[in-house]
């Protein structure tokens, strides 16, 4: 087998950081370090057979060689076949019919009159919502919310509900909800006593989670850590051209404000008096949406940007459409994470966008 | 105004109809749909339909059709649904419209006609047996034994079967060992028998009015004979795009035209650089390999069904 033609599987795509690379498993939602040197190698000889790359580099390097493509071969990333040419690249490309793919309300004093969003949604054929909610809510709200798509037959797939923890919760009355109402993929309950993910419902299309963490309000998002890393070809190919948190995304803050995302400071309207697609055809709405990591100072060095999602709300200079996502600790430079709130180059940033109540509590 | 016909939970016809923006009509397996009036006189036509999203529906006005798997239900019994099945596709067969895929009324093909035509064409087949006598079996059980020996395959599209017991599923393929040899009395029901090819990995290509989209896919465990019962088990399998060889998109081009069908999917195998010939179906689950490997399939099929031609 080892003389035949190697071949990466063309749903593992390598990307290149400064200083290290990660094969991106788009399958698994998985990655894996390589060396820039495996990188290249990969680049240049991907269906050559592993004999001509030791010839190329004069047998110098043979038992490197032989490490590399061992250490691939175990994780299942190559498979060999003596006609490489039968194997094309998987094509990037990115498209949605819909106008906006994703949706965020915050709801905290105010009730917004979410049945006319939900109508509004079907126009713009927005599948996937998240509701995150500052204030203490019952079950029954959701309940009502949950029963009002399932009455309009919505279009909507998967709604997230982000809620405070609250005593007089039962598990037990969330699971059966769920159970029941396919459409809810995730109940987060935050400021819980303890940090609990529980059985997935629904053959896994449902969850639900207790986290300690508090949430007071938008300013608590936007941030980046290996935790919200995702690995799927969809994010991949989207983030080729596009913002990989921004794009195609509307939100309504608090207030009832209609915005790209809930922590930026320009809004297009407010939900009682102005529609989502009049909110949308401002020229400024989309101004975020095709910034790729790419483009990115320091992202565009990471070897993380094609499964990692931007914010383009916190920057660590915050007049730099361009800049760094300020709650990042990660630097491609060194390969080392440290905590992003305690850097002093972060300072100016965090007291600009008022974040400091917000890093003490932690 | 486009009608398709579909099973009740398909995410590809979902997508489909998210790109299609022109009005449609979606009839479901297992969701009503009234036939409230086929009117025919000498000067005009109309059908009249209605379903919980639309009512009023004139299907004399639809200028385009997919079919993809699906029947049309009445809100009365067994008789009902079988004079609407017949009026239906009678209805459709009749009209010169643009259609993708076909009523199953419409396809008269078995796995015996498929594959001699694959083998007229020039494709390898795996050696088949078919027979229900148990020593035949045993013969050819003995001739692969010390080879990759021998699975069961359906004959037919239906995969069911009953007794006075039991309801059988057989739309897997299992191979046939020792044990069920034993078990198998001397004379069973007619069945398909094939020698195991053991693949370098399988291909499944769909197939859109001429156009090609062909999936490898890998499976690291030769132990799986029908990978659909390890699909779960996402660790051991990998769907990657492929490129067919012209030479077989000819032949299996070929193959979709004498059986009149301009969608669908074929199932290949590659062994040593031989390509075998396993099966077609006028419908499939395609969305696992659409999305796996990024091709986007529903533009095609959206524009084709919207553009009537």
């Amino acid at each position: 087998m080892k003389s035949s033609h190697i071949i990466l599987f063309s749903d593992c795509i390598p990307v290149k950081g400064i200083n290290r690379s990660i094969i991106c498993d788009t399958k698994n939602n998985n990655y894996f370090f390589i060396p820039n040197g495996l990188y290249d190698i990969l680049e240049t000889y991907n269906g050559k057979t592993i004999e001509t790359i030791k010839e190329d580099f004069n047998h110098e390097y043979d038992e490197i060689i032989d490490e590399y493509f061992d250490f691939l071969v175990e994780n299942k990333l190559v498979f060999f076949n003596a006609n490489p040419n039968l194997f094309p690249k998987i094509d990037l490309q990115w498209h949605s019919p819909s106008i906006i793919t994703n949706a965020i309300i915050d709801f905290d004093e105010i009730i917004h009159d979410y049945k006319e969003v939900i109508k509004q949604f079907e126009v713009l054929k927005c599948s996937y919502v998240q509701m995150r909610f500052f204030k203490t809510i019952n079950l029954d709200f959701i309940n009502k919310i949950v029963q009002y798509l399932n009455n309009e037959k919505s279009r909507i797939v998967s709604i997230d509900f982000i809620i405070p923890y609250n005593e007089t919760f039962s598990i037990e009355a969330l699971n059966e909800l769920i159970a029941q109402n396919s459409r809810i993929h995730a109940v987060i309950i935050y400021n819980s006593p303890i940090t609990k993910s529980y059985n997935p419902i629904n053959e896994n299309m449902g969850y639900i989670l207790q986290v300690e963490r508090n949430i007071l309000n938008e300013k608590h998002c936007g941030i980046i850590n290996t935790e919200y890393f995702y690995s799927n070809i969809n994010l991949f190919s989207e983030s080729q051209n596009h913002n990989s948190c921004l794009n195609r995304k509307i939100s309504i803050d608090k207030e009832g404000n209609i915005k790209n995302c809930p922590s930026m400071p320009q809004n297009f309207g407010n939900i009682k008096d102005t529609t989502l697609e009049e909110a949308l055809s401002h020229k400024d709405f989309k101004k975020f949406w095709n910034i790729t990591k790419d483009q990115i100072d320091v992202c565009k060095d990471c070897e993380f940007r094609h499964i990692c999602t931007d914010c383009r709300a916190y920057v660590e200079e915050p007049e730099n459409h361009y800049s760094k996502p300020l709650k990042c600790g990660y630097n491609p430079y060194t390969n080392e994470w440290e905590e992003w709130s305690t850097n002093p180059l972060k300072q100016k940033a965090i007291k600009y966008y008022g974040m400091q109540d917000l890093i003490s509590k932690k | 105004m486009v009608l398709i016909y579909s099973k009740d939970v398909d995410d590809f016809v979902n997508q489909v109809i998210d790109c299609l923006e022109v009005d449609f009509i979606r009839i479901n397996e297992k969701e009503v749909t009234s036939i409230e009036e086929m009117d025919f006189s000498n000067d005009s036509n109309s059908y009249l339909v209605k379903n919980s999203y639309l009512s009023n529906i004139n299907l004399e006005n639809i200028t385009s059709a997919w079919f993809n798997g699906g029947c049309i239900l009445s809100d009365g019994g067994d008789y009902e649904n079988k004079c609407y099945e017949i009026l239906n596709d009678t209805f459709f067969l009749q009209k010169t419209i643009k259609k993708i895929g076909k009523r199953k009324v419409d396809i008269e093909f078995n796995r015996l006609d498929v594959m001699l035509e694959a083998k007229q064409q020039g494709f390898k087949i795996p050696h088949t047996l078919i027979t229900g006598n148990k020593t035949k079996l045993k013969d050819f059980f003995d001739l692969y034994e010390s080879k990759n020996g021998i699975i069961a395959k359906r004959i037919l599209d239906s995969y069911l079967y009953e007794d006075d017991e039991y309801l059988y599923n057989f739309n897997l393929t299992f191979p046939i060992t020792p044990t069920v040899l034993n078990e198998v009395p001397n004379e069973f029901a007619i069945s398909l028998f094939q020698e195991r090819i053991i693949a370098d990995f399988e291909i499944r290509v769909i197939y859109v009015d001429g156009v090609f989209y062909s999936a490898c896919i890998y499976n690291f465990d030769n132990t799986v004979i029908d990978y659909r019962t390890k699909l779960r088990n996402k660790e051991n399998l990998r769907i990657i795009p492929f490129q067919l060889p012209a030479e077989i998109e000819n032949k299996l081009d070929k193959i979709f035209k004498r059986f009149n069908m301009n969608y669908g999917s074929a199932d290949l195998m590659y062994s040593k650089e031989d390509y075998y010939f396993l099966e077609i179906n006028p419908t499939g689950q395609i969305s696992f390999i659409n999305n796996a490997c990024n091709f986007y399939i529903e533009n095609l099929l959206a524009t084709k069904i919207k553009n009537e031609q």
